[in-house]
């Protein structure tokens, strides 16, 4: 990507800067020691005072007239590649996850108590077992470009926590984190989050200034590609701990039992959105559908035809982003080698989806067409059958390490069994369709909770 | 191991050095109409013929190919719509990348199944059958296309070979054009760069080639340096450094072609060829062309003196967006799109290509006439993702 060389915002404990350039390697080196010295103090914010700020800013944000959302959108809608129309809808959204409630649930869930960051808590059913997390330190979020969500709410995990954060912005958006952060400080007067954050930028792969965060940093929380990854992943320094949020693949399931029990619009609908949802770049949207092979042929059919409608509607609610013509001609090719893969062996293979590339739907009919094939996303979702849950989940054996959701139309009594098996198999969460890219506070991601591995637990024993 | 392989390889030797020797004109049906004069005669009334040559191919493919014949229904195309020189740019193409992935043929009497393959420089390599009279016609076009462009030499000549001697696959298609255009001057002697090393593998072999380029300065005799550009630039680089600026003799060239989108980017994005060369040689620079062909459609698309690609008179091209798969107009860029109906054992008249580029309306050189610019391969640039992607696959299936 050629990067115009034009004036941008970083927010640096508080104050905002605006320059052409990145900060020059020894001002980042004195910001991380200035970040230690904090960690030493007993400037430790406490739970209420950093949750009071989130309610101030959480009224804030639900007002679509506030002055930050709306530059938030305007600057969202000229540099991501989602559509007005998605942006807005996510931004309706945003007030809700930074939501006290929401956050307390959130600690709940992933700590086990709401009160565990400020006090002793008893430890499960030993009374003489006390607990007490504390921050992991200095922490670093390494946002991707794709979900420009994914970074925010990580740093959001780093302040409830009552970590010293640094965010890295991707350079698909160096404007939104900084407006989240400028937002903070208009409702944090005292300067408890606001102090201890900062948000920077610059290029990937600078391997003087990210060495310096190896050197100082307590985590890295990496979202992002593998090539980017990689290079985190060398030369860390020996306090570093590297969380990883690479480049995971998610699918849908659904058995015979379980479409004969859904209503088949609604499964439909909940399908493209999940497919629709940042135009699935998410890890956690499905890039392949498997169909249980009792499925009568006539139900499937109905199937494809309503998820066909189904896409479209969702298109005319949320139209497709922009995309590169590298994108285009994926798709192209996708549909292409489909249609000749048909023509070729005769088997049956329908591609589906209009001219225009909005959304693409290949069916793959052939039963013999085993394994599994990521989309070229972009609303591109690739459907097979699958013999048995074994044989479906023998698809994925080789790789574990890169199965994230399983969102599923299945009968009550058939989920336990397919969580038994596909949890063994490295999928890390199940869900029904329509909330694949919209996990449930206080529930782990990628087979961590988040808050986990922000903290560090203080054992106390009688 | 083939006892007759050495057999062989001197009758398709012979076989070559007949054709340029007599050049025949193909004559077997309304396709070889397209053949006038000159390569670059797109006089009236070439476009009559070329139409009905299109007309032909496709009603030959049609029958003939049942794969061409399920993807033209399900593209709700006949034939009988092609009945004036614009409708052409409506049959339906089919993507290169479909001749990665499958062998597809159009049953041709005389089908030699003489196997072509590409250098599989994007992963996947293409395979084609070429039957007799496509290949004869290929074969007239590329002497003729190279001869109006003045690459067709009298002098004799080393050739340095940057490609994989066919001793080791003789259906690499690039092996097989470098090959072919070693017959377009007399032969001293050839030599190649992609070659088995001490250890008996296949590679590059640079200090030799090295070594080998600097022996043929010093004998004298022009040097047609021919195959991937990568390769070409590595040598050049490695001698400019041992040796000093290399001072080719007279009437030397460089003919480039195949792998080179994505192996020269250890040059970086502003890579300039000509500087490049302008540097380190004393080529003259109007004697370096680059060659755009594809293994599933070998026309020729060679530069002329200005470097602009030049397309024959049995092709015609276009650019498509990419979003609308719309035609563009010239200069817009978009997908490479060719037509030509010169193969008959492949259904690979309408070609869309995952090559970038657009069309140049008129090129100011001698030949005049319409010429490719390629800018590079679609689908290259990756957007920065946490989903795992396809090319991810493809890298994790080769792993495991």
């Amino acid at each position: 990507m050629i990067l115009r060389k034009e004036p941008f915002r970083q927010f640096i404990f508080g104050e905002t800067i605006i320059s052409n350039d990145p900060l020059p390697q020894p001002e980042i080196e004195k910001m991380t020691l200035k970040a230690r010295e904090l960690t030493g103090s007993d400037e430790i914010p406490s739970q209420d005072e950093i949750l009071a700020v989130f309610s101030r800013l959480s009224k804030a944000w639900a007002d679509p007239m506030y002055e930050k959302r709306q530059e938030a959108l305007e600057c969202l809608s000229r540099n991501s590649e989602l559509s007005g129309e998605f942006i807005k809808a996510i931004l309706e959204e945003f007030s809700k996850i930074i939501d006290p409630g929401y956050l307390l649930a959130k600690i709940e869930g992933d700590l086990s108590s709401a009160a565990i960051q400020d006090d002793l808590v008893t430890h499960g059913k030993e009374e003489g077992i006390r607990l007490i997390a504390r921050p992991a330190g200095l922490v670093l979020h390494v946002a991707s470009g794709n979900v420009f969500l994914a970074c925010i709410e990580s740093l959001i995990n780093g302040i409830i926590t009552k970590n010293i954060n640094f965010l890295k912005m991707s350079t698909d958006d160096r404007d939104f984190p900084v407006i989240f952060a400028e937002s903070i400080r208009e409702f944090d007067k005292s300067g408890v989050i606001s102090r201890r954050l900062s948000v920077l930028w610059w290029r990937g792969g600078d391997d003087g200034t990210e060495d310096i965060f190896k050197r100082h940093m307590d985590r890295i929380i990496f979202w992002g590609g593998i090539e980017a990854l990689k290079s985190w992943e060398r030369n860390l320094g020996p306090s570093a701990v590297l969380i990883r949020h690479g480049h995971k693949i998610s699918f849908g399931v659904i058995s015979r039992c379980g479409l004969e029990s859904a209503e088949l619009p609604d499964l439909t609908d909940n399908i493209a959105i999940d497919i629709a949802m940042w135009e699935q770049k998410a890890c956690n949207c499905p890039q392949m559908l498997f169909l249980e092979d009792e499925i009568h042929d006539i139900d499937v059919k109905r199937f494809i035809d309503s998820l066909s409608g189904s896409l479209e509607r969702v298109n005319a609610l949320f139209p497709p982003g922009r995309r590169s013509d590298d994108e285009y001609v994926e798709v192209l090719k996708a549909r292409e080698l489909a249609r000749a893969s048909a023509f070729v062996t005769g088997k049956p293979i329908s591609v589906l989806g209009p001219k225009t590339f909005d959304w693409t739907i290949i069916f793959e009919e052939d039963p013999d067409r085993q394994g599994f094939e990521p989309s070229p996303l972009n609303r591109t979702i690739i459907i097979r059958r699958y013999a048995s849950l074994k044989a479906l989940a023998g698809l994925f054996k080789n790789y574990s390490l890169y199965m994230q959701t399983a969102g599923y139309c299945l009968a009550d009594p058939e989920v336990r069994e397919y969580a038994m098996k596909l949890s063994s198999i490295g999928i890390t969460r199940l869900c029904p369709f329509g909330i694949m890219a919209i996990p449930t506070a206080g529930t782990p991601h990628d087979g961590s909770f988040a808050l986990r591995d922000l903290t560090r637990f203080t054992v106390i024993e009688k | 191991m083939d006892v007759l392989a050495p057999v062989k390889k001197i009758l398709r030797e012979r076989i070559i050095r007949e054709f340029f020797r007599t050049v025949p004109h193909p004559r077997k049906n309304l396709i070889d109409n397209i053949f006038t004069g000159s390569p670059f005669d797109f006089s009236h009334p070439w476009k009559d013929k070329f139409l009905d040559a299109m007309k032909w191919s496709f009603r030959h493919h049609y029958a003939n190919s049942g794969f061409y014949r399920k993807l033209c229904i399900e593209k709700g195309f006949d034939g009988s719509r092609i009945n004036s020189f614009d409708d052409i740019w409506d049959i339906p193409f089919v993507l290169s990348d479909v001749f990665k992935m499958y062998t597809i043929e159009t049953r041709t009497p005389g089908l030699l199944r003489d196997e072509m393959s590409s250098s599989g420089t994007s992963g996947r390599k293409s395979k084609i059958w070429l039957d007799k009279i496509s290949r004869q016609r290929l074969m007239y076009s590329l002497y003729h296309v190279n001869n109006a462009l003045g690459l067709v030499g009298q002098k004799r000549s080393n050739y340095f070979l940057m490609a994989y001697n066919p001793a080791l696959d003789e259906t690499l298609g690039t092996t097989t054009s470098s090959v072919i255009m070693s017959y377009l001057a007399p032969k001293k002697s050839v030599f190649y760069g992609l070659d088995l090393d001490k250890e008996g593998r296949v590679g590059f072999l640079k200090d030799l080639s090295v070594e080998k380029l600097k022996k043929f300065i010093d004998e004298g005799l022009p040097i047609r340096m021919l195959g991937f550009v990568h390769h070409i630039c590595e040598v050049i680089k490695s001698y400019s450094e041992r040796y000093g600026r290399a001072i080719f003799p007279k009437d030397s060239y460089i003919i480039s072609g195949g792998g080179w989108k994505n192996a020269v980017n250890p040059y970086g994005a502003s890579f300039d060829l000509y500087r490049f060369l302008a540097e380190r040689t004393t080529l003259d620079l109007k004697n370096v062309r680059d060659l755009y062909t594809l293994v599933e459609h070998e026309i020729f698309y060679m530069e002329c003196e200005n470097h602009n690609k030049h397309i024959p008179s049995v092709a015609i091209a276009c650019t498509r967006d990419p979003r609308t798969m719309r035609r563009l107009g010239y200069g817009e860029r978009g997908l490479i799109h060719l037509y030509s109906p010169l193969i008959e054992s492949s259904p690979a008249l309408s070609l869309l290509t995952t090559d970038y580029g657009y069309i140049g309306e008129s090129c100011n050189c001698p030949i005049g006439g319409s010429y490719l610019k390629i800018s590079g391969r679609a689908g290259v640039t990756k957007k920065v993702t946490c989903a795992f992607t396809a090319d991810q696959y493809v890298r994790d299936r080769a792993r495991i």
